[in-house]
């Protein structure tokens, strides 16, 4: 595989965390948020490098409770917009996921 | 080793929310506790002792922070603690089981230069998660000696103890200094930036040069103001900082204060590396297990609503039983007062006085007591965190977080313990609003007003009429509170970082001790001042006492008593009555309720409805029995027929349009004296003026729109 593909395919997987849905693991890249909105979010764990999984939304579609360090945490979707995720493989396969990504598409 | 002497040693507890901080402190002072306010602020300070091997240990419990920014109130509380009244030691207490986030408050202690004793809490939890920790390296890697504590049972704690004395003592060997320090972009600059600040001894007398350091370069706008001062020291750093602030945003393409933060978990993470020899299993599996149900789609909010159900009826139809005790025995010592003291100034004063409003205090305490019991065990338990999660949709839309939920709800029972509840929210933002928010929910106790009213003047559709009148207050609540957000709270919002926490069985004393304080606060801080204010309300309705009746009442109704006739006992009533009537008219707040004549005439409001709205400060009930009084119907006859057919009398003037801006006025105005001492107790005494004046403008307004609109519509 060409070098730049590599590279095309990791940046179309950054993704907004809102992006992400239910049971998707991804990997935090940044997170844009400045002063104490964005030292809040690392405060709380929300840093470069670091593995979450989205566990479920609230009954109304918000907030979204995600795992990270072994913690469960609740965000605002509209806070999740800040935080560039990469995605991982779901557990049930890559082809899965793929399929899920193109049906979303947005 | 034991001293005679009691030597004190000052002991602060901080660490992260849900660490189980407060079992901790719990188990060390027991009922040695006393619950204050921070200096200045309305947020709580918990301070407690125990004697333990010869010294007297004094422990301040440290609001529960995730760091030390400048960014948040109790952030600032706690390290403004630790820099100025420099306690002997900090004890971090940390959940065990979440190492890499709890750390990131130890590294920032650490740095502060105090002497710290890690307490690795809830022990039991890591020990089932099979996981593994190479304890001694964590004591090496931090400089700081390991305890291991059960919170909830109290193992551990007196070990605990043991290392602190042995801290203070210099024996131990596992206490020793390490740097944090940060990676080759940063280190240098912190250094340099450290050695600058050390020359200037007047500064580096009182605080940690490195700490500082770092807090310049962070920006830190609390920190930059020990330096604001314009001499030559502190311009040559600022040039050094603001130049240390561009190589590293040039060379890292961040703002220093990230890079400081990433920095910081490199740290930890490389630490854990060699700590941890085996991860935590998932310790959430049983909590996801319980979230499946607690927080599901479909289920979430028919449990969330049938456990708020239960907390409500728990707290007003259940304590209702015992407040009508309370209520009954007040009653029984006012009617004693009566007997036992000769009428006249004295026995009002003590009776009417003293007597009733010792009974308006005591009366609210089973509701607290109940309250806070069902609180405190949702918030142990973690429910308190998913009822934010499922909530927080709805709240978020008028400016609120989904832990104002329940006191919100709270509010259509009683203002009093619903504004005591505000404290389980974290930010002071939120406080405040929620707090001032809180009097727009319809309390029980002017239901009574509405039942009145609608009755009277509405009988046919008198429920529709009293269901909109608390869908008003709601709708109220939204507005308002998207407007106070637009315009008292702006700036950057902070996010709704929120964590859920493993559910966990309360423990018997967390829920005693936590409602025993609510209770001990209620009594002791607001009781007096509450009693104050009654009284005052009462001199207001006495006084003067040489009126000067148009009618000579008295003389009147001593020769009808010497008649003895039938007929003579209906005139001596309405007599007595009629004097009743004049004299409230002619006390100071009948003459306010005149004075305000003018300003209620826009909303066709009479003096009666005046002097009603007055008593109301006391509490919503006595708007009733105050317009019984002035209607002559006596105070007695306040339920019966008679009090509706005064109201309802055309001669009167009150008309159905006027009734309906009245009962919204009641709604919207401050709910009673006791609710207003609430509020300061929760979040000061300017916020206390601003609330009553906010609602008392809002109250007027609908109401005057409402009579105005009405009647060009023509439905007056």
């Amino acid at each position: 595989m060409a070098e730049s593909k590599v590279t095309d395919m990791i940046e179309s997987n950054i993704v907004p965390l809102s992006q992400l849905q239910s049971e998707e693991t991804a990997i935090i890249r940044a997170v844009k948020g400045r002063g104490a909105f964005g030292r809040r979010l690392s405060d709380m764990g929300f840093r470069a490098g670091v593995q979450l999984t989205v566990i479920k939304q609230a009954p109304l579609a918000d907030p979204v409770e995600y795992l990270l360090d072994g913690c469960h945490v609740s965000l605002r979707r509209e806070e999740a917009k800040d935080i560039l995720v990469e995605r991982l493989k779901d557990a049930k396969g890559g082809l899965r996921f793929r399929w899920r990504r193109r049906q979303r598409g947005r | 080793m034991e001293k005679k002497t009691t030597r004190t040693i000052r002991i602060a507890l901080a660490g992260n929310p849900n660490s189980g901080k407060t079992s901790i402190f719990n188990r060390i002072t027991g009922a040695h506790q006393k619950v204050g306010n921070w200096p200045g602020v309305t947020v709580e300070k918990k301070t407690g002792y125990t004697d333990f091997k010869g010294y007297r240990l004094e422990v301040v419990d440290l609001p529960g922070t995730y760091s030390l920014t400048a960014y948040s109130l109790e952030e600032r509380i706690a390290r403004r603690y630790i820099i100025e009244s420099k306690p002997d030691v900090v004890t971090n207490v940390i959940d065990g089981g979440n190492l890499a986030r709890s750390l990131y408050l130890t590294t920032q202690l650490l740095e502060m230069g105090v002497d710290v004793v890690l307490d690795l809490n809830m022990w039991d939890e890591v020990c089932k998660s099979e996981a593994e920790y190479d304890l001694q390296k964590l004591e090496e890697l931090l400089g700081a000696p390991v305890a291991l504590t059960v919170g909830h049972r109290g193992d551990g704690v007196d070990s605990l103890l043991n290392m602190i004395v042995e801290l203070v003592e210099n024996r131990s060997e596992r206490h020793r200094h390490v740097p944090i320090t940060y990676g080759s972009h940063l280190e240098h600059v912190v250094k340099d930036i450290a050695t600058m600040i050390e020359k200037n001894s007047s500064v580096s007398n009182h605080y940690p040069p490195r700490w500082l350091a770092v807090k310049l370069l962070e920006g830190d706008e609390e920190v930059k103001e020990i330096f604001c001062e314009s001499n030559s020291a502190n311009t040559e750093l600022k040039q050094a900082v603001e130049a240390a602030w561009t190589h590293i945003h040039k060379t890292t393409g961040s703002d220093p204060e990230r890079v400081i933060s990433e920095n910081r978990y490199g740290y930890i993470d490389g630490a854990l590396r060699e700590v941890i020899s085996e991860r935590p299993k998932d310790r959430m599996e049983l909590s996801r297990q319980i979230d499946l149900v607690l927080t599901n789609r479909l289920l979430g909010y028919p449990i969330f609503l049938v456990l708020m159900w239960l907390l409500f009826q728990l707290t007003f139809s259940l304590g209702g039983y015992p407040m009508n005790w309370i209520g009954t025995g007040v009653e029984w010592l006012a009617r004693l007062g009566t007997t036992a003291i000769p009428p006249g100034l004295v026995q009002e004063l003590i009776v009417d006085g003293v007597i009733g409003g010792v009974g308006s205090v005591i009366v609210f305490l089973p509701n607290i007591m109940i309250l806070f019991l069902g609180i405190a065990f949702l918030e142990d338990t973690g429910y308190m965190a998913r009822a934010a999660f499922i909530t927080d949709r709805v709240m978020h839309f008028m400016g609120l977080h989904g832990k104002s939920f329940i006191p919100m709800l709270m509010g259509f029972g009683c203002s009093v313990p619903a504004i005591m509840t505000t404290r389980t929210l974290e930010s002071r933002k939120d406080r405040v609003l929620t707090t001032l928010l809180i009097p727009l929910m319809s309390c029980s106790a002017r239901l009574p007003v509405y039942i009145l009213f609608a009755g009277v003047f509405f009988a046919d559709s008198a429920g529709n009429v009293i269901f909109l009148i608390y869908l008003t207050g709601i709708v109220m609540a939204f507005l308002v509170g998207r407007l106070f957000r637009k315009i008292l709270f702006r700036g950057e919002v902070a996010p709704f970082v929120m964590e859920l926490p493993p559910y966990r069985w309360p423990t018997l004393l967390g829920l005693t001790i936590h409602m025993w304080e609510r209770a001990k606060i209620y009594l002791k801080k607001m009781g007096g001042v509450i009693l104050v204010a009654s009284v005052i309300l009462w001199f207001l309705g006495a006084f003067p006492r040489d009126l000067d009746y148009s009618v000579d009442y008295d003389s009147q109704i001593r020769s009808l008593e010497r008649m003895g006739t039938p007929e003579a006992g209906g005139q001596i009533t309405r007599l007595r009555a009629a004097k009743a009537s004049e004299a409230i008219e002619k006390s100071y707040v009948g003459r306010l309720g005149h004075l305000v004549e003018p300003l209620i005439r826009p909303l066709g409001f009479n003096w009666q409805m005046g002097v009603g709205l007055l008593t109301g400060f006391v509490a919503k009930e006595v708007v009733i029995s105050s317009m019984g009084v002035l209607y002559q119907v006596g105070e007695e006859t306040q339920e019966s027929e008679s009090l509706k057919e005064a109201l309802g009398d055309p001669r009167h003037g009150i008309t159905p349009l006027v009734a309906l801006g009245f009962m919204l006025f009641v709604l919207l105005y401050t709910p009673c004296v006791v609710a207003a001492i609430a509020v300061r107790r929760e979040i000061g005494t300017r916020w206390m003026f601003f609330s009553i004046f906010y609602q008392l403008v809002l109250a007027w307004g609908v109401a005057f729109l409402t009579y105005q609109i009405g009647t060009v519509l023509g439905t007056g």
